[in-house]
């Protein structure tokens, strides 16, 4: 071997030495940062949990509490239920960003911001296991840590802990520390802890049937005092208009596959009272919005000739139609993204007063939800015959007379709450001895595939079946089968 | 052992002499050829000046062999001869050099593993836009699959395979020496979901008509030098150079082809617009409405089309005749011309050459103002200096393609005009609709049928383009120095430079599109890659007569990759109208939205290739690559805690058994070689694969968003690997008549990477990680003979056959104690909300690539057996997903026969898949639809047009329709029904009558393809994919000299080409020949809703002087 030939090899190998000594760098990601800040964290969980809601709302909560009716694609309505993936993956994908919020939270002490990422947790997994039952809970979001498989958790025990946490989330809220990227409440702290007090109530009042203490806690948080007690504390996402800030629906189209019309179970109910909300949940129509407004209502139930799936569209806030009044044109917002409303807590305090948990008057509570649902829904009452919305709540019929009155009007103040009025109308269902005879503005969807039975879960999504097998069978045998039918803990 | 034992037989007794002279064709003498005696290789001497040679043979040698490059080696016996006249006929049927890894030239016969070569003539004589689609069917075990979406379309290459579960196992590109990108650059997302624009594989571009030499590196073995890249083999293409004319030269190459529909559906013409049976037109919206108008309901379930009087969108309110329009889809179509001009000039001296050649291809694609516009400057120089001890070569490559529109082809709403055609009513002339805006809002609203669905097809056509334009340069120099006869050195460096922008717009009132105000995006495509690479030879003096030979080389390589990606999104255009300014990012209703991805990576390399011969009939080869690779280094883990550096060996070797047994040339076997080898190669990780990240998202108003990044990264990352073993032999019988060259192989590719999903309840969606093992399997066989040669006819064929079996071994474990499968593609059709989803999957133990989806539940067993359960007259489908079997063919084939006749030559090549799945979405839709008869459908018996129920229609005073019964309908599904309990079943055949399609997804055929809307049953529409092409057939008359002397030219040549002529195959509506693309991955097996495949034909003329 001559020398020439060994002094290549020997100018080869230190060249390539030389070349990999940048290779780390060469291989560090240039597009996506391995430490962000929380702020841009919580506005991903926000934005990502919301719009999963109102999807849901739109696709499943309104449809499945015949609010709203699919007009093709009925599965939901006529109870032909699959797994609605949509809803786990949407919900469980934002937790993952809350626990790095309140991670980074707890390590710089900013106790009102490890506050905010509690919240939105409990928020989220109430979410979760009133629509599921057992989930997992206590394991999940811990693959950074190994866990790719996290056992599936009890409801009871799920709910124990949601209410304790939501409770230190109060107290952690009037810590130290700011609150920032909140595109919710607007970095507002006591907020946040009002909607973390309604919170405990809403799932107080859930598990009424279940929870023996219920309403001794319900009095509790109550007689606190500190929880949602104006439009102004509502916790709802106002939208941009910027695309993909837009309110979700808004590039949908009439004929979507997944068309929604207006209900002829809700159209009935508020028709019989005049309901001026009538404009803002449906489009007239004649797309006229003075008293010569026309409405109808498409069944709820299967899609077959008995069904009538004639509907008016969805209201001017929640789709634009070409050539069509535009909400604008009203001076109408469009519509917010709806966590929490303070319509809903005043119908939560009402049905505490009227199960006795706290001694308050029911019917001035079921009174300012109605009228707090009507000031939100920026209500015109005039073509529907009433100079205001106290003349409504005194002529129109509406006034409180039974316990199922807070139910009919809390059921329309529901609209487009995620997918609380299903979860309240399966209450119902269940304190109605699982009968919609208890129920009087309610009947079994037409031609349903379920026996005039209300599903009182939403099955399991197939990827836990291929993915967390062991831990999914686990939890399918003690329900007894990933069956909608399967009552869950807070319904028995 | 053998071999040694029978060649050192003594040489002994009588010494003679033996003169005699050697001679070409033209009985010009031959300098330089190599003779010497049969057996003994080393007893050799070289021609001189005159051709010329004398040898000294002992008693019992009595046969010579004369070998000259470019000529065919001749054995001639001298028995008691002393003065021989030898002539050489050149080789043109088997060419023995062929270019292997490094660009070493070697003699074929040496080589322990498999390699093609196809020459000049094979991959331009009928010319494909993609060069890719020019090696289809002519090389063994070399799987090209095209398909038919428009000019620009991407061809899917695998050879022996797939290693790999992720990305999509194509070869490497390698251009004169240095490797080339050829990604697809595709990105599904962001763009109305579903849309699959092909702007094609970025190899596509290299130019026929500069092409010397493909030289296809089929296995490990051979592409083992390449390392990290090689494991789903290399294509070496040599591009042509001066170096073999004399003087000057120029070469003129024209062809114009045009090209036609292969193959459409067959649509039905009994039935028109509208659903029930029911049509009449108010305006445009009501997609049942209370008149039950079915006006937008899409779809061809509607009245009979007997000229009754209906109100349709085109009669201004009256009632006109509803006929039908049997051609209107075709009649959309024109006839492509494709037209591709080369014209080269070349020169030689005797240190220098250089060759300088330009190419304008245009096409005008089938689709209305859609086509391509390529431009390619291709250059070599060729230097040699100090006495022809420096070599120096310049070669580049300079490609410009463009397009005003590149077709869409999938199932996309806002600019596919085959989504189109799936609701496209049957009684609507195509040229109704050529006005494809209404009267007074031009630019602004689109004219159609109805207003809810779908748009125009003139107007998708027109306004929602597709347009790009590339620059492609790829430029390398080579310097070779000769130190002395044992010892050189080559440096070579090479830079493959891409930029590519494109543009896509959304008319407004398109469908589908966000406040359907229009949209605009653009793209920007950069890439580059540099290989700077430096080689020492060392080889033994071939002239010293020892029977041993050595040569080994010693290197390095320093890879660079570089790339850019930017996508600018503007969903809502601001100001709609007519002038082509209103595209722009700026002009826009609700802001921009920007991704942007930037990778960076590189792989250094050190390796060595040694060579051993022996008496030049066992030949051993040994090759060693270790590689650094960026992408496996941890980046917290810094380079010493990171596995980033591998090694690569092979080991090959080749015994030509008909030399070293001394075969009798009287025997029918001419020549016997036996070869095997074994290698390992690797397949690298995607570059930035370590650590959690957080994902950048459209801010919210002033707010940042960034959401941590679904995908884990194992710290423990390494490369993928592969080990192949292959044998295999050529034989040739009747003085190379016939040749039979046959190669097994076993390869097992393990440390699969993969993203490995896991449950979202653990916060993460995939862990990209190591596990899984893939096993291929196959054979190819390499059958060549002339069958008939006369003074003035021959008959060549050419036979290629490959079959391989990829099967999944093993996956990682948490997929095999789950389901024990892996969806590579987990959703082929998204935006179908809900039910369940086909998947392209990995499953243990099975063929890779199972289509999977929902199939009909069956009867188990009994008379009934297998047959499809009614319920209600509707078939059931199973609860969980099942497989309807494996895309891969059970083998390819291409025949080629060429007949030459003075200075005609035809040649004709079928090319075919045998076996494997396709799953035809097109066929399902269509049918679902209404739009077509079904009656080519193997699977379903059952024709769209039976058992309709249809109305006639008049109209009332107030001008609303009133539907009178015309025929009451209803179809019964084959297959049973169970009359028992679900327990206890009892099945009776099914005669429960339903309509077979119509409102609101009911019908049997909507359920027959998978509950209503969602069309989740993969067994429905999947068909056995055999199909055969005539895929080339060309007709050439070569000028005689006498013609062209007159003329004034060198050599001229007219030949009639055509590609895809015919098309044989069961697959009903479509083209099995094809692929889906998701998310820049071929799918094979499935096909959406895809253009239709083309035949051309056409003229070329070749002229040089």
């Amino acid at each position: 071997m001559s020398i020439r030939k060994i002094s290549f090899i020997f100018i080869i190998a230190s060249v390539l030495a030389v070349g990999c000594d940048d290779f780390d760098e060469l291989n560090t990601n240039p597009n996506e940062p391995i430490t962000v800040s929380s702020d841009v964290l919580l506005a991903s969980a926000i934005r990502q949990s919301v719009n999963t809601m109102v999807n849901e709302s739109f696709l499943l909560g309104n449809n499945a509490a015949q609010l709203t009716a699919k007009t093709l694609r009925t599965e939901v309505d006529a109870y032909n239920w699959n797994a609605f993936p949509t809803v786990w993956e949407g919900m469980y994908t934002s937790l993952s960003d809350v626990n790095s919020v309140e991670q980074q939270a707890i390590e710089s002490s900013n106790e009102q911001m490890e506050g905010v990422a509690v919240v939105m947790r409990s928020w989220i997994f109430s979410v979760l296991t009133n629509a599921y039952g057992d989930i997992p809970y206590f394991d999940a979001i811990a693959a950074e840590g190994g866990t790719f498989t996290p056992a599936y958790d009890l409801q009871e025990d799920i709910y124990a802990d949601l209410l304790s946490e939501l409770d230190r989330a109060a107290d952690l809220l009037a810590g130290p520390g700011s609150i920032s990227g909140d595109i919710l409440l607007n970095n507002d702290a006591s907020k946040w802890q009002k909607f973390a007090n309604s919170l405990r109530m809403r799932l107080l009042m859930t598990a009424s049937n279940s929870l023996p203490d219920a309403g001794t806690r319900f009095a509790a948080v109550f007689n606190e005092g500190n929880y949602i007690q104006s439009n102004q504390d509502n916790v709802t996402l106002t939208y941009l208009d910027a695309f993909p800030n837009q309110f979700p629906l808004l590039p949908l189209k009439t004929g979507d596959f997944d068309a929604v019309a207006f209900s002829q179970t809700a159209l009935d109910v508020m028709n019989q009272y005049n309901d001026p909300r009538l404009a803002r949940y449906a489009r007239p129509d004649n797309d006229d919005f003075s008293s010569a407004a026309t409405f109808s209502g498409a069944a709820n139930g299967s899609n077959n000739a008995n069904c009538s799936k004639v509907g008016s569209r969805l209201g001017v806030q929640y789709y634009n139609i070409s050539a069509q009044t535009t909400a604008s044109e009203l001076g109408l917002p469009t519509a917010e993204g709806i966590v929490m409303t303070y319509a809903e807590v005043e119908f939560l305090l009402a049905e505490a007063a009227a199960k006795g948990w706290i001694s308050e008057d029911i019917e001035e509570h079921y009174r300012a939800g109605i009228a707090a649902s009507m000031v939100y829904h920026q209500v015109n009452p005039e073509p529907f015959g009433y100079s205001s919305v106290d003349d409504f709540y005194a002529n129109s019929g509406v006034a409180y007379s039974e316990v199922t009155d807070i139910w009919e009007q809390k059921w329309v103040a529901l609209f487009f709450h995620g997918l609380e009025p299903y979860f309240e109308v399966r209450r119902w269902y269940a304190e109605s001895g699982m009968s919609w005879d208890g129920i009087p503005f309610l009947a079994p969807p037409c031609d349903n595939l379920n026996n005039d039975v209300l599903p009182m879960r939403f099955l399991y999504p197939g990827q836990e079946q291929s993915l967390n097998a062991a831990n999914y069978q686990e939890a399918v045998t003690r329900l007894g089968g990933n069956d909608f039918n399967t009552t869950v803990w807070v319904v028995e | 052992m053998a071999f040694l034992a029978l060649t050192a037989v003594a040489m002994q007794a009588q010494d003679r002499t033996l003169t005699g002279t050697v001679y070409d064709q033209d009985g010009l003498s031959v300098i330089g050829a190599n003779v010497y005696v049969k057996g003994n290789p080393s007893k050799g001497v070289a021609t001189d000046l005159d051709g010329k040679f004398e040898l000294t043979l002992s008693e019992n040698e009595n046969t010579i062999i004369v070998s000259y490059v470019g000529y065919a080696t001749k054995r001639v016996k001298v028995d008691g001869q002393s003065n021989v006249e030898i002539t050489l006929s050149e080789d043109v049927e088997l060419s023995e050099v062929v270019v292997t890894a490094l660009g070493v030239e070697r003699d074929e016969k040496a080589l322990g593993y498999a390699v093609q070569t196809l020459g000049a003539d094979d991959i331009a004589k009928v010319k494909p836009t993609n060069v890719t689609n020019a090696l289809a069917g002519k090389a063994a075990g070399v799987f090209v699959t095209g398909s038919g979406n428009g000019p620009t379309a991407s061809a899917n290459i695998n050879i022996r395979g797939a290693a790999s579960l992720l990305g999509n196992n194509q070869p490497l590109f390698v251009v004169n020496g240095m490797p080339i990108t050829n990604d697809l650059y595709s990105f599904d997302d962001g763009l109305n979901g579903s849309t699959t624009i092909d702007f094609g594989n970025a190899a596509q571009i290299v130019n026929p008509d500069d092409i010397a030499s493909v030289n296809i590196l089929k296995g490990p073995a051979a592409s083992a030098l390449y390392g990290a890249r090689a494991a789903d083999g290399v294509i070496l293409i040599e591009t042509k150079t001066g170096k073999n004319a004399e003087g000057w030269g120029v070469s003129i190459n024209s062809t114009t082809t045009a090209e036609t529909i292969l193959k459409l559906p067959n649509y039905q013409n009994e039935f028109g617009f509208g659903g029930g049976g029911k049509y009449s037109y108010v305006d445009g919206t009501n997609y049942i409405g209370p008149k039950e108008s079915y006006e937008a309901y899409g779809e061809n379930w509607g009245p009979r089309m007997n000229g009754q009087l209906i109100k349709q969108f085109n009669s201004d309110g009256e009632p006109a005749p509803f006929t039908p329009a049997p051609d209107n889809i075709r009649n959309f179509f024109r006839t492509g011309v494709t037209s591709i001009n080369n014209i080269s000039i070349n020169n030689s001296t005797d240190n220098s050459d250089f060759r300088l050649s330009y190419t304008n291809t245009g096409n005008r694609g089938i689709v209305p103002n859609t086509g391509l516009e390529r431009n390619t400057f291709q250059t070599s120089i060729g230097q040699r200096l100090f006495d022809d001890k420096l070599d120096i070569r310049l070669n580049g490559m300079y490609v410009r393609s463009s397009s005003g529109n590149v077709p869409n082809a999938g199932y996309d709403e806002s600019s596919s005009v085959m989504y189109g055609w799936l609701w496209y009513p049957r009684q609507v002339e195509i040229n109704d609709l050529r006005d494809y805006w209404e009267p007074g809002q031009e630019g602004v609203q689109q004219r159609y049928v109805e207003d809810l669905w779908v748009n125009n097809p003139w107007f998708v056509a027109n306004e929602n383009t597709n347009s790009f334009q590339s620059n492609r340069l790829i430029g390398n120099v080579r310097m070779k120095y000769d130190f002395n006869k044992h010892f050189s050195a080559r440096f070579r460096f090479g830079a493959d430079v891409v930029d590519d922008q494109r543009q896509f717009r959304r008319a407004p009132s398109t469908k589908a599109t966000p406040g359907e105000n229009g949209s605009y995006r653009e793209d920007e495509i950069s890439f580059q890659e540099t290989n700077a690479e430096l080689l020492l030879s060392y080889k033994t003096d071939f002239q010293d007569n020892s029977a041993f030979d050595f040569e080994m080389s010693v290197g390095g390589n320093l890879m660079q990759q570089r790339a850019n990606f930017l996508v600018a999104n503007n969903p809502e255009l601001k100001f709609a109208g007519d002038s082509e300014s209103i595209y722009t990012l700026t002009n826009t209703a609700s802001g921009v939205l920007v991704e942007s991805q930037k990778t960076g990576q590189a792989i250094n390399s050190l390796f060595g290739v040694a060579t051993l011969s022996y008496r030049n009939f066992l030949y051993l080869d040994a090759t060693v690559r270790q590689d650094w690779s960026s992408t496996l280094v941890d980046p917290a883990a810094g380079l010493e805690g990171s596995d980033y550096s591998f090694l690569y060996p092979s080991v090959s070797m080749s015994a030509i058994l008909s030399d070293a047994l001394q075969i009798p040339t009287s025997s029918p076997i001419s020549f016997l070689k036996l070869k095997g080898a074994y290698a390992e190669v690797g397949n690298g990780a995607p570059p930035y694969s370590f650590n959690t990240t957080f994902t950048p998202q459209a801010a919210f108003g002033g707010q940042s968003v960034f959401a941590t990044n679904r995908t884990l990264a194992d710290p423990n990352l390494t490369n993928e690997r592969t080990r192949a073993l292959e044998f295999g032999f050529d034989v040739r019988f009747f003085g190379d008549r016939l040749r039979v060259d046959a190669t097994y192989y076993d390869m097992l590719s393990f440390d699969q990477i993969i993203n490995l999903p896991v449950a979202a309840t653990s916060g993460a969606d995939f862990i990209t990680t190591n596990g899984g093992e893939i096993s291929n399997r196959g054979l190819e066989l390499l059958v060549t003979g002339r069958p008939v040669e006369t003074s003035d006819f021959a008959w060549d064929v050419t036979l290629n056959f490959g079959r391989n079996r990829a099967v999944v071994e093993s996956l990682p474990d948490v997929i095999s104690e789950n389901s024990g499968r892996y969806s590579i593609v987990p959703d082929l059709f998204p935006g179908d909300e809900g039910g369940a989803d086909l998947e392209f999957v990995a499953e243990e133990g099975e063929l890779l690539g199972q289509l999977y989806g929902l199939g009909f539940q069956r009867v188990p067993s009994g008379p009934f057996a297998g047959q499809i359960i009614h319920e209600n007259g509707l078939p059931l489908l199973t609860q969980d997903k099942v497989s309807a079997g494996s895309y891969q063919p059970d083998f390819r084939a291409g025949i080629m026969n060429t007949f030459t006749w003075k200075n005609l030559s035809v040649g004709v090549l079928f090319d075919g898949s045998f076996g494997g799945k396709m799953y035809s979405r097109t066929h399902a839709l269509m049918a679902t639809g209404g739009a077509i008869t079904n009656e080519d459908d193997p699977n379903l018996d059952l024709l769209t047009t039976e058992g309709r129920t249809v109305y006639s229609v008049d109209y009332d005073a107030a001008g609303d329709p009133v539907y009178t019964l015309e025929q009451a309908g209803g179809v019964v599904g084959p297959g049973v029904k169970n009359i028992g309990t679900p327990e206890n079943p009892e099945y009776v055949p099914n005669d429960v009558e339903v309509e077979p399609g119509g409102a609101g997804y009911t019908g049997y055929f909507y359920n027959y393809y998978g509950n209503g809307f969602n069309r989740d049953n993969i067994e429905a529409a999947t068909y056995d994919a055999t199909w055969v092409k005539l895929r080339e057939v060309s007709v050439t008359y070569n000028l005689p000299g006498s013609l062209t002397d007159r003329m004034g030219l060198g050599r001229a040549s007219v030949s009639l080409v055509g590609r895809n002529l015919l098309l044989f195959t069961d697959v009903p509506s479509i083209d099995p020949e094809t692929f889906s693309i998701r998310n820049g991955l071929f799918v094979p097996g499935f096909e959406s809703t895809q253009l239709p495949s083309t035949r051309s034909f056409g003229v070329s003329l070749s002229v040089g002087f």
